[in-house]
């Protein structure tokens, strides 16, 4: 099973570390952002500075590939810290919209490696560092929206520092070049994380599967909406009763509509014993 | 191992707060508004988050201490129920909280001090008769015992109040903050006991049934008042055997007349709490078998129902006198 992973990323120099470690390539037919993709479900959209921006490509991205649901969706970029050194990758655990003073708390709920802080997104460039956390300008809104397509845990940002209260005093800047090689250096650590979510959504997207059945006896009988969504259920107690074994429709060959096929598997299911030993 | 801890502004400077930050130097300590910020958005998912849970101090506002559902009690007439706690260390499958919450997190209250005012206010109301408050109806009132200090600062109130009864509800076997003091004639340690199979198929990270019947008989001896709560009974194809054996080991080891109640009730979930539930876990055959939507709530078919708890209930009353004996309705 291919588990989607979708990288939201604001300028190009971050996302090309993250182009070459994952092999992606250019989506031709998306013309109003650009979308890397590989065929392993790995999907990375430039969504340009600041919040909307980040809302706006977040929701693209979900959109284009099919609205799907529990993928892994992770905010890269670059931010600044009053104390951590330049380089030092950093986690999200809390997220908070500046302007709107809203805060999001992205469950982690496995080793990330690095440390975790707090991340206020900030509509300008952040100089003066008044607080611990890191200042970034996207975060908030990558989150807000990913939040609405994807379960919380399987959403996250990592910063990495490039910009502290001595470098914003010594005027110095972040150049493309700089942004390019800090991200390059922790993708080691981006792809351990995205291994650990990829395991985490594993379980959550297999329980979205259709069973082959399901659409077999579709084409055998006619369910109405509400006897498919009966049915969805029942052939989910019997996975779970009778993982074993595979249902057979030659087995159901007697029933001679929808309702019947759904009370005969009612029936043979109601019948069989719960047992401890699974 | 709590790696993560939400601190409500509110409650940062509470002693309470302070002396459990002690207890985790290493764990990440970020401040939050209210705690349904962290623990009531609908996009989270309970069994990712019980992989490794974090706690969050908070302060309980409103109705702190609230009436039971009808049919919930052990003998009084007026029965109440209040949670220090949401969730628990343990992972039991049939458990309702994995329905009713979003997040695994465990919110703790610190504010200690105001539900023993709400216990005082509705004890004072009526101070000749007797009330029963339960704790540990969404969380196990023990097992985080070590980090809540909750035994040592409730039971003193309890046992300068009488007429009103404490049931602690646990699985837990972290029984020492009850040994080191003297038994009060008004506290109920009962304990949810499940067959030794079912426990190990079901009732994840807790204690043995066995350990279980041990801390028992340990608090037995030191005088406490017991309860024992067969309370999801669960329908499987050894069932009779199961819990008869269950019923042989407990009544043979404990003495019958120094248990306060016991106390009887089927699988059960409330409806929503049931779909979010098999959403969760549908692989899970506890959820997949005989059981129908009844007034707002998923049980076993009423055939199996009845089987299933007079069985239980025939068997029970070998053992103890029906005074004693209540069924969950």
């Amino acid at each position: 099973m291919i588990i989607p992973v979708y990288f939201v990323v604001a300028l190009m120099p971050e996302a090309r570390p993250l182009i070459r470690k994952f092999g992606l390539s250019i989506d031709q037919e998306c013309a109003a952002l650009p979308i890397y993709q590989n065929d392993g479900g790995v999907r990375l959209v430039v969504s340009g500075i600041g919040s909307m921006a980040a809302v706006a490509a977040t929701a693209y991205l979900h959109l284009r590939q099919g609205e799907i649901r529990d993928a892994v969706w992770m905010n890269v970029g670059i931010a600044g810290h009053r104390n951590y050194p330049i380089g030092q990758a950093v986690l999200a655990h809390k997220i908070t919209d500046a302007d709107s003073g809203k805060s999001w708390y992205p469950p982690i709920v496995f080793d990330p490696h690095c440390p975790t802080v707090d991340v206020v997104s900030v509509r300008r460039p952040e100089r003066s560092y008044p607080t611990e956390s890191a200042y970034d300008m996207e975060a908030a809104g990558f989150y807000r929206e990913a939040a609405r397509h994807s379960s919380a845990e399987l959403i996250h940002s990592l910063k990495i520092i490039s910009d502290t209260a001595d470098a914003a005093a010594s005027r110095k800047t972040v150049t493309p070049d700089l942004a390019d090689r800090l991200v390059e250096a922790r993708v080691g650590l981006i792809d351990d994380i995205v291994e650990r979510l990829i395991a985490l959504a594993r379980p959550l997207l297999r329980r979205n599967e259709e069973p082959s059945v399901f659409k077999r006896m579709l084409r055998q009988w006619h369910f109405t909406v509400s006897q498919q969504h009966q049915l969805r259920r029942l052939l989910a107690r019997r996975r779970a009763i009778k993982a074993d074994t595979r249902i057979s429709i030659d087995s159901l060959s007697s029933c001679g509509d929808s309702r019947s096929v759904l009370r005969e598997l009612g029936r043979r299911l109601d019948g069989m014993p719960v047992q401890l030993n699974r | 191992m709590i790696r993560t801890i939400y601190i409500e502004k509110e409650i940062a400077d509470h002693p309470r707060t302070a002396r459990i930050l002690r207890l985790f130097p290493a764990a990440a300590r970020i401040e939050c508004g209210r705690y349904g910020e962290v623990f009531n958005p609908t996009a989270q998912n309970f069994r990712l988050q019980k992989r490794r849970p974090a706690l969050i101090l908070a302060k309980k506002f409103g109705r702190r201490v609230l009436e039971t559902p009808r049919g919930y009690g052990i003998g009084g007439n007026r029965n109440y129920y209040f949670s220090h706690m949401l969730n628990c260390i343990y992972d039991c499958r049939y458990c309702f909280l994995q329905g009713m919450y979003r997040s695994a997190h465990y919110v703790l209250f610190v504010n200690f001090e105001d539900f023993r005012s709400s216990l005082e206010e509705i004890s004072g109301a009526d101070p000749d008769e007797d009330i029963y408050f339960f704790s540990g109806y969404d969380c196990d009132s023990l097992a985080m015992e070590p980090m809540t200090g909750f035994v040592d600062f409730f039971l003193p109130w309890f046992a300068s109040h009488p007429r009103a009864w404490l049931e602690l509800r646990t699985k837990s076997v972290r029984i020492q903050s009850l040994l080191k003091r003297d038994p009060i004639p008004n506290a109920v340690v009962a304990f949810s006991l499940s067959p030794a199979t079912v426990a190990a198929r079901f009732e994840s990270k807790t204690p043995t049934t066995e350990r279980r019947i041990r801390a028992i008989e340990v608090l037995q001896n030191h005088g406490w008042k017991v309860g024992l709560r067969f309370d999801p009974v669960i329908y499987h194809h050894r069932f009779r055997e199961d819990y008869r054996q269950l019923f042989s080991d407990v009544f043979s080891r404990l003495t019958p007349d120094l248990i306060h109640s016991v106390s009887l009730g089927s699988f059960r979930l409330p409806i929503d709490g049931y779909q979010m539930i098999t959403r969760l876990f549908p692989d899970e055959p506890l959820f997949a078998g005989p059981l129908e939507e009844n007034r707002g709530r998923v049980s076993y078919q009423t055939p199996i129902q009845r089987d299933l708890m007079s069985f239980c209930s025939e068997e029970l009353r070998r053992y103890m006198p029906e005074d004693r004996l209540f069924t969950i309705a």
